[in-house]
């Protein structure tokens, strides 16, 4: 005899089944005591379950005022966005996944204003204001389908015409690139690990503590006065009106993106 | 959220309102009507009391940008629900990465002791063993009551991924429980 599985048993009571399917299991279990035993286990291990979650635990003494404290001196942490449909997200991924050619770019020699390599920055950033072409969603079987990366989108506004985006501490797989957009705000988007990061905001600030690795794609809006990156203290990146200035020795350019080293230390 | 055990506040809208604004006021009265649901989910899922705490001070300190984001009138304490379970999520998957493990801690919620033919303790520690995706949807689904459709948007899965999970879920809790 065949029997039921726990997974379908439990997905009886829960109006998991359709119709056909509700019959069939009701036949078998007319006639089978192993799974009519089986779903009592169930059903004694959900009641249990959520009888022992009627009761909330306190939150725990003291929590209240050290919020009040942190909120109080103006520390804010951003939330992840709450819902990221699947296939939204791996068009997105195909997207910037289109736009990666390396070519290396002294950062000193970006920060001349006559450098070529900074005028072919320039140029290349302008270039990303189109939008990036984007990948048909991919139809595989549920199970089977990669979970989609984590993924925190966050906007910074700038506070008089002034933007600094702050990594603290970031791991060494950690990798930073760097684009320009038509945004009023500046666009931050962590992938991967660096998406569990802490992020602190103030002002024209947002501070990315201790990314582990994954990605920080920043795209400064082309019409903000100051904008700055910094990793542990030190400018990579620094735009001042019309000029940039790329300040970090590792950094190379990726298509129409800067590619920043993470780490302070490997500079 | 899906059980119902945060509760409604008839003014969570204009509280949240007042939030944005920097008021520690109204930060303070949706904290005393909903702290203690957030922290309870928050354990549930993480396992953890640090963990758990650090989700509470992240949902409220993040409500006043998350504010922004909220559109569900008269529906805060689902909303925040589902705020807690993202950040109580990513903490985990944050904790994966690190390779570090939720602590047994007997006082837990569903390790409350008491008279039931279920050993509570014997299946908190099975709900413990469960590899952190399969936990996250048998206590979202099973506990707090979501919908497929609701955990699949939490996780960025689909509903029958979900669903999928939770059958693995209670397969390997049988195999846990029983053997």
């Amino acid at each position: 005899m065949t029997h039921i599985s726990t997974g379908t048993l439990a997905a009886l009571d829960a109006a998991g089944l359709d119709q056909p399917q509700r019959g069939r299991v009701a036949r078998h279990l007319a006639s089978c005591a192993r799974c009519r035993e089986r779903l009592a286990w169930v059903r004694e291990v959900r009641r249990a379950a959520r009888a022992a979650a009627t009761e909330p635990t306190s939150a725990p003494a003291g929590a209240w005022e050290a919020i009040r404290e942190r909120f109080e001196r103006g520390d804010v942490v951003l939330l992840p966005p709450l819902e990221e449909p699947p296939a939204r997200a791996t068009r997105r991924r195909a997207a910037w996944a289109a736009a990666l050619v390396l070519l290396a770019a002294g950062g000193a020699a970006a920060a001349v204003p006559s450098s070529p390599v900074r005028d072919w920055l320039a140029r290349a950033w302008t270039a990303v204001r189109a939008p990036a072409p984007e990948a048909p969603p991919t139809d595989a079987a549920p199970e089977a389908a990669e979970p989609a990366a984590p993924e925190a989108v966050l906007l910074v506004t700038a506070d008089a015409g002034a933007i600094t985006i702050a990594v603290e501490r970031p791991g060494a797989d950690v990798r930073i690139r760097v684009r320009e957009w038509d945004g009023a705000e500046a666009e931050v988007r962590a992938t991967g690990a660096a998406a569990d990061a802490t992020f602190r905001s103030a002002p024209g600030r947002l501070v990315i503590v201790e990314p582990q690795s994954g990605e920080i794609r920043l795209a400064l809006p082309a019409a903000v006065e100051r904008a700055t990156i910094e990793v542990d203290g030190v400018a990579y990146v620094v735009k001042s009106g019309g000029s940039l200035q790329v300040l970090a020795p590792g950094a190379s350019s990726a298509g129409a993106e800067i590619v920043l080293p993470a780490r302070s230390g490997d500079h | 959220m899906g059980s119902g055990t945060i509760s409604e506040h008839q003014d969570s809208g204009e509280l949240l309102r007042r939030v944005r604004q920097g008021s520690v006021e109204a930060l303070g009265e949706l904290y005393r009507a909903h702290a203690d649901a957030v922290y309870t989910l928050a354990l549930r899922l993480t396992g953890s009391r640090a963990d758990a705490e650090d989700v509470l001070h992240d949902v409220f300190l993040g409500l006043p940008r998350a504010a922004a984001s909220y559109r569900e009138q008269g529906r805060f304490a689902a909303w925040l629900g589902r705020v807690t379970a993202r950040v109580a999520l990513m903490r985990m998957r944050a904790r994966q990465r690190k390779r570090e493990s939720p602590l047994e801690d007997a006082s837990s919620p569903v390790a409350a002791r008491g008279a039931d033919p279920v050993d509570r303790i014997e299946l908190e520690r099975a709900l413990a063993r469960l590899p952190e995706p399969l936990r996250a949807v048998f206590v979202l689904k099973e506990i707090e009551g979501y919908s497929h459709e609701e955990i699949g948007g939490m996780l960025g899965i689909t509903a029958a991924n979900s669903a999928q999970r939770l059958s693995r879920a209670w397969k390997q809790l049988r195999r846990e429980m029983t053997r």
